[in-house]
């Protein structure tokens, strides 16, 4: 398998199948992309900007919404997003 | 790939993939009595529980039948049913009896105490043990194979090998006429275009979405955010960020069949085909709801791993971390990871996996079963009175 796997067009993140650096470069699903900090094993990858409030898509489907700004190569994870169903507030 | 497996025949017309008599304590006071009595006949397996006792209403309900589902699980040949007091004790014995076994109550309260209600029901377990070693297994349809599909420690790789890998199994099932439960209703939130949309008519589409609102709308209740419970924090740290991500991966182990109709917690399916269940996501309590529905195998996803089992029902478990075989592979049954780290496809993944399946349904026995890591618990609804 690849070492990185994006689903589905409509996805705005990828996932990463090794632990990655800053600056290393990947290819995912054919663009090569700058990795900004360090991303975990399993963990996801913006494979482009995404503004406070944005959603994400993983599977083609909204899978969370942006609570800081993203961009390009950055970890995406609890740190900068959120779920958008399940929610106590 | 095989098109049958060896099975026990049982009375209702169901085939076990294992033989078992089992010692069912009717409630957390009888524990210690089905654990002796399991201890001293081989071959039987206690079967305890956590409550059980000042249950009231839904709850006492969902107890009697989940323990009884379990007695009359084809897996089990007969049982034996400890108890303090023998009236809840006859109606979980009442289920079993109905499935055409013998189930034989002993209680403390008729026995002379927990001495007496060992001694006899250990002598009715050795009598029923020799029995059921009468028993031989004979080649069957994978029509008369129920599966239950489940997942645990999940991360990642689950939503990526082990659970479409699972999916791919539950497919094979289905089309060879057999049965396949997925439950765990938290983790279809977010999923309900996939899920409705192969709902095999509207009210069955109606019932997904008002099961997955219920968990939405107790949350909201006591305003507790899920994210930190479920994804629960081994899933976090293995990538999944919210309740979302994870039930897109999740509901791929149930493969991507019409979903016949949707079941209570523990209910039996009357018909073939996938079916959903609406039953919580914790391991040991949706195992054991899948037992009490009749499933006579569970194929266990894991990511992070988690190395759980059920008393009756065999438990198989999957991954595709290469990591996680690193770390904790003595745990896994079936190694997916050549997925990952190899050139193995998907497809290959799953035509191992249905093999693998058929030898542990033929016999073969699962790490869970071979470490006796053998758990049980029935859902909770309310509280104790």
């Amino acid at each position: 398998m690849r070492k990185t796997v994006k689903f589905e067009e409509k996805d705005n993140v990828a996932i990463v199948l090794e632990d990655l650096k800053p600056d290393q470069v990947v290819d995912v699903a054919g663009e090569e992309i700058r990795v900004r900090g360090e991303i975990p094993y399993g963990h996801k990858i913006a494979l482009e900007d995404v503004a406070e409030g944005g959603i994400i898509y993983k599977y083609g489907e909204p899978v969370a919404r942006c609570i800081r700004e993203i961009q390009k190569g950055d970890w995406v994870h609890v740190h900068n997003v959120e779920s958008i169903r399940g929610l106590g507030r | 790939m095989r098109k049958s497996f060896m099975g026990y025949a049982r009375p209702d017309g169901s085939y076990g993939v294992r033989n078992y008599v089992a010692i069912i304590s009717t409630a957390d006071n009888s524990n210690f009595i089905a654990r002796r009595v399991a201890e001293m006949i081989r071959g039987t397996v206690p079967i305890c529980p956590c409550f059980g006792r000042g249950e009231i209403g839904a709850d006492m309900e969902l107890h009697i039948q989940t323990m009884g589902g379990m007695g009359a699980n084809p897996n089990v040949h007969s049982a034996v049913i400890v108890s303090l007091e023998p009236a809840i004790a006859e109606k979980i014995a009442g289920i079993i009896r109905a499935a055409g076994k013998k189930a034989l109550v002993f209680s403390m309260d008729e026995c002379g105490g927990s001495i007496g209600c060992t001694e006899q029901a250990v002598r009715a377990a050795k009598r029923l043990i020799i029995e059921a070693s009468l028993e031989q297994r004979v080649e069957v349809g994978i029509e008369h194979l129920q599966l239950g599909v489940e997942c645990g420690g999940s991360d990642t790789t689950s939503g990526v090998v082990s659970n479409p890998v699972v999916g791919r199994v539950a497919d094979a099932i289905v089309d060879e006429g057999g049965t396949v439960i997925l439950s765990e209703t938290t983790e279809w939130m977010g999923a309900e275009r996939n899920l409705c949309g192969r709902a095999a008519n509207p009210e069955v589409g109606e019932k997904i979405v008002k099961a997955i609102q219920w968990y939405e709308d107790y949350i909201k209740s006591i305003g507790v955010d899920l994210n930190g419970f479920n994804p629960a924090p081994d899933n976090i740290k293995g990538g999944l960020s919210t309740i979302e991500e994870k039930a897109l991966g999740s509901i791929k182990k149930g493969g991507t069949r019409p979903i016949q109709d949707m079941l209570t917690c523990a209910q039996k399916p009357e018909k073939k085909g996938l079916h959903l269940m609406d039953a919580p996501t914790g391991g040991v309590e949706n195992t054991t709801a899948l037992a009490g529905a009749g499933c006579q195998l569970i194929l266990f996803s894991t990511g992070k791993g988690n190395p759980l089992g059920n008393p009756i029902v065999p438990t198989i478990k999957v991954t595709g971390n290469n990591r996680t075989i690193q770390k904790s592979g003595e745990n896994i049954d079936v190694d997916l990871s050549e997925v990952i780290v190899g050139s193995m496809s998907l497809e290959e993944a799953g035509e191992i996996l249905y093999e693998r399946m058929i030898d542990h349904a033929n016999g073969k026995l699962t790490t869970a079963e071979a470490l006796g890591d053998l758990e049980i618990a029935v859902t909770r609804i309310g509280f104790t009175v």
